[in-house]
């Protein structure tokens, strides 16, 4: 999506780029707190939060197996929809209304490259809430990062070059990898209440 | 870069002396510095690791300073809530910054 919109600032104007990069935020935030309604709403329908002190160790569990994926210790392979966002949006909606249906369908999460199985974590933890607010809250902080790397891409004073910007991120793509590990992994010590 | 260990070393000199002339100055760098220096670091700055880290460690932060401050410790939900939103929010970054 950086390579989408950013170029927005040079092609349009600052304010176009804006609104595209506001709307695609939006509608991430948007689509991933439906999404998380819909898992805590199941959770709920089938009284996931009548067994929570089990739930909150399998959580745990799956947190760290998360976390032994990202660090590249073991592998097993993500499932995710084989496809990409459509790019005949801006074509359709305009060039505010496209980036806001790329934000809807990327905001899914599922519907495209899964590159951090983090996600599925993320997922099982919406549904064993059992709490439809607080399981949007989840996705919705999710919506909110997917989106916001397009945002800060186009704050630079000067022009950025995308293809660049991805070489970059292929180079550090195992720090990235780390973090994201070891932030599971915390997050597991938490909820299996090691520490 | 000079101005960011000249900030540095202001910053130093601040909490040596606790002059509030020295804080002010070092305020208005550090505002120079986010300005300029801050939008051209290469990589960080461009999928927004940075501030993606940052966010997070604040969350995380949270997170564990609700679970120590609070009697109930690690079982106060509060806490698990706060660590869930920044873990949301950092695998969210990272999926979105791929390009």
């Amino acid at each position: 999506m950086i390579a989408q919109i950013t170029p927005l600032v040079q092609a349009a104007d600052r304010k176009t780029w804006l609104g595209a990069a506001a709307s695609h935020v939006a509608g991430s935030i948007l689509s991933a707190s439906a999404l998380g309604v819909v898992l805590g709403v199941i959770g709920l329908a089938i009284s996931l939060d009548r067994t929570w002190p089990m739930a909150g160790l399998l959580f745990g569990f799956v947190l760290l197996v998360c976390a032994v994926r990202d660090a590249e210790i073991t592998r097993w392979p993500r499932i995710y929809l084989r496809r990409q966002t459509p790019a005949w949006f801006p074509r359709v909606a305009g060039r505010i209304g496209g980036p806001f249906l790329w934000g809807l369908d990327l905001g899914q999460g599922w519907t495209t490259l899964i590159s951090f199985s983090g996600y599925y974590a993320l997922v099982l933890g919406a549904m064993l809430s059992a709490q439809p607010f607080q399981s949007a809250l989840l996705l919705a902080a999710y919506g909110l990062g997917r989106g916001l790397p397009v945002l800060v891409a186009g704050l630079h004073s000067k022009p950025i070059d995308t293809a660049s910007c991805s070489l970059l991120y292929f180079r550090h793509q195992a720090a990235i990898q780390q973090i994201n590990a070891a932030a599971l992994a915390l997050t597991a010590g938490c909820f299996m209440n090691i520490w | 870069m000079l101005r960011f260990w000249h900030a540095v070393l202001l910053l130093h000199q601040s909490f040596l002396r606790l002059r509030w002339r020295h804080l002010r100055v070092f305020a208005c760098t550090v505002a120079q510095f986010e300005m300029q220096d801050l939008r051209k670091l290469t990589y960080v700055g461009r999928i927004g690791l940075l501030p993606a880290v940052a966010l997070v460690g604040l969350f995380f932060a949270l997170g564990y300073g609700f679970a120590f401050l609070s009697p109930l410790s690690a079982a106060d939900p509060t806490s698990k809530l706060w660590l869930l939103l920044g873990l949301g929010l950092l695998i969210g970054w990272s999926n979105g910054a791929s390009p």
